[in-house]
This record gives structure tokens, sequence and C-alpha cells, in this order.
């Protein structure tokens, strides 16, 4: 339910027993491995071998999605990763050698697909350099200097046509010239010059945009080139057709490969770990940081798999700089992935999550408010995660809407809304009682900006600073109780004036303790007072929950209108079924995405404002991260 | 065409209102997904797996039209457009015209500076992909100004 204290572990061993020692520390995933900067007294290898490894986890994952497209075989759409335990993984060893003559050949036959690629790439450049030419029809070789004449095609921009004409008029006697052929842009010219005269020539169309086709390396016809270009594109395009069968040929390999993959990268993630030990000639030690309480489970480990290794526990120094861990119940555990998306605690301050969990809970319920829409969001996203069991955020994520989906049914009955259509609510309804709901919103509101603040407190009275708990945070509490009591009336506004009292006069006299000189805190303690605008617009940001609340319900009231009305008639009954389906689909889409990110942004400005710690580092054990397995210890 | 203003002037200035709020604060959306979306091709383009988060951020913008929806299907089922005789004093007709503006103009302005938000935010997952909370929670802060925009629309149209 909080920050666990992590401790420093130490252990020594054999180096014939590292990789035993690293495969049982992996197989727990409880301890996270330091970087050191030892002397080291003996060469580390590990290096050339990362190296190589990195090659061969890059050869299978590059296999992989090349024989990838042509799998045809059909995936379901939730498909769960299957289980391997440490004996599975091991046995995954011998893949290495059998699925090797595959990873060459595949390997040669995305060489030779990238080569006859490149040819087609090649023949459609030349083809495209030839084209214009195309009514050009004596051959390229004819082409050039002569025993007296120089001869050439260029394109001539269709703008410049007549300033060409002028020109080679003007070129006097012993040249020709003849339009071929008219493009979309330029003309296409057949000249003829004196060999006297070529540079001339060549001068005085520069200026025109004459461009002179490059020939040199034909000695065909346009015509014949582009055959023969064609012809070529046609026989490495059959060649490609050739490699891809081949490779298609591999598909049955997809599942070895995929094993090969996570075997390589587990051992790849153990050799990256040991590149940080420490090396004498026979020894090593290795460094990192556990949870607390898994002191035991280590040792026990440990000591099984080796009976020479020497481990260590103690608790870190003062100025240790330790990494952050989290342990939350199951209930409260999803909503980390809301912290995680913001920042890592710091491994001095305090886990939120378990204060944040119920307010996350119950504001998106409020965003949506649709009991029906709680439903659909609770069964789908439960069956998600039954079906595919994902780890990680994706799991986090998964959690909290199926819980808030509860939450949402809850608020849809207090509220009643289901599917847009009011039915008789159990409180009141929003839309027909603002004001009630506006309240609500906004005294939820300054409920949990007082948990920040009590928070807060709490945290300065663990450190020792019990007046900083009386001064800025208490006195506060006193001002945002005190000032809405006012509007109440009788005993109550009575009670709250005193209380807005005693807290503006507390951050009045104290808030300004800090400053230096009695006109320093004088003016402290004034200027905090303007701290209240800070807390009137957090305050105002909860009205953003009733917001929400009528987005879900106004848009689902549209889909509804717009669907009754096409059922009108028994033609549109079709019609007015598949609007309010998709509609309400839509609907449950973009308001899941709405209700997700403003109740983050509560927690995040309004709530974590007020107490939270960050730019911690969070624990990342060394552990079996796959692929396409799920570790099973 | 006076003589329909005359007679009918409250509904005139409702299904006004209802045009603006649905017509600008769509307007705003259309501009705001249209860029976050051109950044977010650009970023699928070099890489395809980051799809999913490029579409979160692309949808913000998105929202501000549908408040504009929102209150403009207020707007006309109080005067009773959907279903039912169209009748609303001038009085009326005025407020609800009123109360659209909020959500019209907020929703024009804010739908686009969300855009631009996310543009940044998108051009910030390209490079750190870990760092997606942060992007969105930026453009949900733009976001609050319509938010409160559609909260007063609402109020002026259920209320009056």
């Amino acid at each position: 339910m909080a920050i666990i204290d992590a401790k420093r572990v130490t252990v020594i061993g054999l180096k014939n027993d590292k990789d035993k020692i690293l495969k049982s520390l992996q197989s727990l995933g409880a301890v996270e491995i330091s970087e050191n900067n030892y002397e080291q007294a003996d060469k580390i290898e590990t290096n050339d071998e990362v190296i190589e490894l990195e090659k061969k986890l890059a050869d299978v994952d590059f296999t992989l999605n090349l024989i990838k497209p042509f799998d045809e075989s059909k995936k379901p759409f939730l498909a769960v990763r299957p289980l391997v335990g440490r004996d599975g993984l091991d046995a995954f060893e011998v893949l290495q050698r059998s699925e090797s003559a595959a990873i060459d050949s595949l390997k040669e036959y995305a060489e030779e697909l990238a080569w006859a690629k490149s040819n087609i790439t090649r023949a459609n450049n030349i083809i495209m350099q030839v084209l214009p030419f195309k009514s050009f029809d004596e051959t390229f070789d004819a082409l050039g200097e002569n025993i007296k004449t120089f001869s050439t095609v260029g394109l001539v921009p269709l703008e410049s046509r007549e300033s060409f004409t002028e020109l080679m008029d003007e070129m006097g006697d012993f040249s020709y010239y003849e339009i071929l052929d008219v493009l979309k842009e330029s003309v296409v010219a057949f000249v003829v010059v004196h060999l006297d005269k070529v540079a001339e020539f060549r001068n005085r169309v520069k200026t025109i945009g004459f461009t002179e086709a490059k020939y040199e390396h034909f000695q065909e016809s346009p015509t014949d080139v582009m055959k023969k270009e064609k012809a070529d594109i046609e026989k490495f395009e059959n060649q490609i057709d050739e490699i891809h069968a081949s490779i298609a040929e591999y598909v049955p390999h997809i599942k070895d490969l995929q094993s090969l993959e996570d075997y390589y990268s587990s051992l790849l993630q153990r050799e990256k770990a040991s590149m940080a030990f420490g090396y004498t000639k026979n020894a090593f030690v290795l460094e990192g940081w556990i949870v607390a309480h898994k002191e035991k489970e280590i040792k026990e480990e440990l000591e099984k798999v080796s009976e020479t290794a020497l481990v260590e526990f103690r608790a870190p120094l003062e100025d240790e700089d330790y990494p952050t861990i989290i342990e939350n119940n199951s209930i409260s555990r999803p909503f980390e992935a809301i912290t995680e998306m913001y920042d890592t605690p710091s491994a001095k301050g305090i886990d939120p999550n378990a204060f944040m969990a119920p307010f996350y809970f119950i504001f998106f319920g409020m965003m949506m408010s649709d009991a029906g829409y709680g439903i659909l969001l609770a069964a789908i996203a439960s069956f998600v995660l039954w079906k595919t069991k994902p780890t990680g955020m994706m799991g986090k994520i998964l959690g909290v809407i199926a819980l808030c989906g509860v939450s949402t049914l809850g608020w849809g009955i207090v509220f009643g809304g289901w599917f847009g259509l009011s039915v008789e609510p159990l409180w009141f309804n929003p839309l027909q009682e603002p004001m009630m709901m506006l309240g609500l919103c906004l005294g939820i509101g300054v409920f949990q900006i007082i948990v920040g603040l009590f928070i807060a407190a709490g945290m300065n009275i663990k450190r020792g600073k019990p007046w900083s708990a009386l001064f800025d945070q208490i006195s506060w509490v006193f001002v945002l109780l005190g000032l809405p009591s006012l509007l109440m009336g009788g005993v109550i506004a009575e009670f709250g004036k005193y209380m807005a009292i005693v807290g503006v006069a507390l951050l009045l006299l104290f808030a300004g303790r800090a400053k230096k000189g009695i006109v320093g805190k004088a003016i402290g303690g004034l200027s905090s007072i303007y701290g209240i605008t800070g807390y009137l617009s957090d305050i105002l940001s909860y009205s953003r929950i009733f917001g929400m609340g009528l987005a879900t319900g106004v848009i689902a009231m549209v889909f509804n209108t717009i669907g009754g009305m096409l059922m009108g008639s028994w033609i549109g009954i079709p019609f007015g079924v598949a609007i309010l389906v998709i509609g309400h689909v839509f609907n449950i889409g973009i308001n899941t995405l709405g209700a997700y990110v403003h109740s983050c942004r509560l927690q995040y400005i309004e709530f974590y404002g007020k107490f939270f710690e960050g730019s911690g580092r969070a624990f990342r054990p060394l552990k079996m991260e796959m692929k396409h397995y799920r570790f099973e210890k | 065409m006076l003589e329909l203003l005359g007679n009918n002037l409250g509904a005139v200035l409702a299904m006004f209102g209802a045009a603006l709020a649905v017509g600008l604060a769509g307007t705003g959306s259309a501009i705001g997904v249209g860029v976050a979306g051109q950044a977010a091709a650009g970023l699928v383009a070099e890489d395809p797996d980051k799809f999913g988060s490029a579409l979160v951020l692309q949808l913000l913008p998105g929202t501000q039209g549908i408040y504009g929806l929102l209150v403009g299907f207020m707007i006309l089922l109080n005067i009773g457009v959907l279903g039912g005789e169209i009748s609303v004093s001038t009085e009326t007709g005025f407020y609800y015209f009123l109360g659209a503006l909020p959500t019209a103009i907020a929703g024009l302005t804010s739908a686009i500076a969300q855009g631009k938000t996310a543009v940044a935010g998108i051009g910030m997952i390209a490079r750190r992909p870990e760092e997606q909370g942060k992007a969105i929670t930026m453009a949900i802060m733009v976001e609050t100004y319509a938010v409160f925009a559609l909260l007063i629309s609402m109020l002026i149209i259920l209320l009056v």
C-alpha cells in the first residue's frame, strides 16, 4: 500500500556459477542490478558476447518480419501468449542450431529480393529517361559527332519554343532542326549543327532551358531500349515471385523462430546485466537493489543453485540514490498506471495510488454516468483481461477501465441514465437539477483538495516540521472549509466565519515566516492570501466532471432521438437500429477517452499538486521479458 | 422574410445560436483534428507502432465539435424542433442565442489551440514515447476552457 523499503544486495560467486545465479535472479524478477565502476581485476568478455547476441537477435527478428506477410493462418482476435517455464525456455537452446540453416537461407533470399528490386528500379529509371524521346526513331549511337556535323536530341520547355526556333534560324547555314513531338511541358527537338558551331549552339540554347538527352550509354533506338528494359523488369518480377514462394515455404518455422527470439532476448538481458559485474580471475561480484521483504526468498534461491555464493544484504545509506518500489493491493494496483504516466514518486516521498484510486474511480463514473455503458465497459474490459492476460501497462489500464465500469454503472443508477434514456434516478437527474450537480462536483473537489492538504501536512509532521503543516496546509483547510460554510446560513455559517478568520489569520501571520525582516514577513503573509485564486481555479476545475457527464448523456440522447425518428416507419427500422448501435459505440469510445484523460488531469494538477514529490527512479528488476511467451516461475 | 422574423423571432434567434454553436465549434475541431492528423500521419509513417498513441492525441481537439453539437441539440430540443410544435418567446429565444455563444467562441479558438498543442505532443512522443501521459495532459489543459464554456452554455439553456 505504499512505497516499500529497498535493500542493497551484494552477491559474490564463482565465475562457473555465474550463469546459474543470473538465471535464478532473472526468474525471480526481484533484483535490480546496479551499474558499478569496479576496477576490473580480470578482462570482461561479455561486451563481445552482447554484440554477438544482439546481432543474432536482429537476424531472428529480421527473418520473422520477412516470413510474416506470407503467414495466412487465421489468428484469433484476442490471443493469449502461451506460458513457458524455466526448463521450457532452456529447451529452446537447441533451436539455435536447428534454425540456423533457415535463418541463413532467408537472409540470402532477402538479399536476392533487394537485388531484384534495385534492378527493377534501375530499369524504370532508364525507361523514364528515354520515354520522352520515343518519337526519335533512329538509334542513339547515330547521334553525337560525325565527320562534319554534330547531332543531338533534347527537350525545349513549351514556353521557349518560339525563342528556340528563332535561335536556330539565327544559327544560319549548316544547321538543321526538327520538332519531333510535343509533350505536356516541353517539345522534343532533333538538332544538327556544324561541328565548328557546337560550342556556340550549346551556349545559346542554355539560356532558353534546352536539356540534351543523355544517350551516351545507349546504342539502340529509344523504343528498343524501352523494350529491353521492360523485358528486364518482367524477368526480375518473375524472380521476385519465385523468391516469395520460397520464403512462404518457411511459414511453418514461425513458431520456432519466435521461441528462439525469446530465448535470445532473455539471454541478452542476462548478458547485459553481467556487464555491470566486477570480475577477478575466478570470481565475480554483483550489487543491486531488492524489495526488502524478498530478502529471504532470494537468499534461499541462490543457496540452492550455488553452494559457494556469498549473499549479503544491507539497508540503503543516508545519501544513496535507491529506486522507488511501489506495492499496492489488487484493487488499487491497476491505478498505478495513472501515476506511472505522470511521474515516479520519489523514494523518500509517498505513494499516492491508494489515496488517488477512490477519487479516480468516482470521477470516472460520474463523467460517464450511464448504467448501460458501465455494464458494457466492465464486461468488455474484464473479458479482454481474462482472455489475453496482458502484463504491464496494458493490463493495468484494462483493470482501471473494468473497475471504473462498475463505478459508471453505480453513478448511472444514481443519476438515472440508461443508454441515454431517462429512467427514474436513485438520487436526482443532473439535467433537471444542474445547480445540484454543480454543487456536488465542486463539493467533491473541495474534499479531494483537503485530502491532498492533509497528506502534505502528514508528510510535514512525519519529517518533524509540525509548524509547516499547521501554517502551510491546515490554515488552508480552515479557509477551504470556512468560506463555503458561509453560504449555508445559520449556525454553520457562524462557525464557518470563525474558521475562515482563523485560517486567514494563520496565513497572514505565519506564511511569510521564512522571509527576512518584519516587512518581508508581512509581505509574505499578504501575498499568501493571493493563493486563494489558485485554490478557486482548482475547485472550479472540478466542474468538468459535470461537463463530461453532460457530454455522455446528451450525445446518447442525440442518437436516441435520431434513431427514434428513423424507426417511425418500418423502412427506417434497420437504419434506426444501425444509428443506435454505431452511435452508442462511438459515444462510449469518445467518452471513455474523455473520462479517462480528464480524471487523470484532476489527479495530476489539482490533487498531486498539493503533496506529490516526483522525480523518483522506478524499480526495474532483471526479469524475463518476452515478446511471444509469458514466463511462469 | 420580415414576417417570418416578426412572428418567430424567438425561434429564429434560438436556431441562429444553435447554428453558431455547431458551426463554429465544429470548425475549430475540424482545424484542430486536421493539423494533429497531419502530424500523426508523419509519425506513423516513421513508426507504425505509435498509431495508437498518435490517434489519442489527434482525437483530443475533436471534443469541442461534440460540445457544439450538444448545445445545438439541447436548444433544438427545448424549442420543439425535434417533435412537437415550435414555440418559443422572443425573450427565451434570445437567451438561447446568448447561451450558445460561450461554446461557439471558446469551442472555435480552443480546438485550434488544442490542435497545435497536440501537434507538439505528437512530436514529443516521436522522440520520447514513454512521455505520452504528459503530452496528453498538456493538451487537456487547453480543453479545460471548452469544458467551462460548455458548462455555462448548458446552465443558461437548462435554467432559463
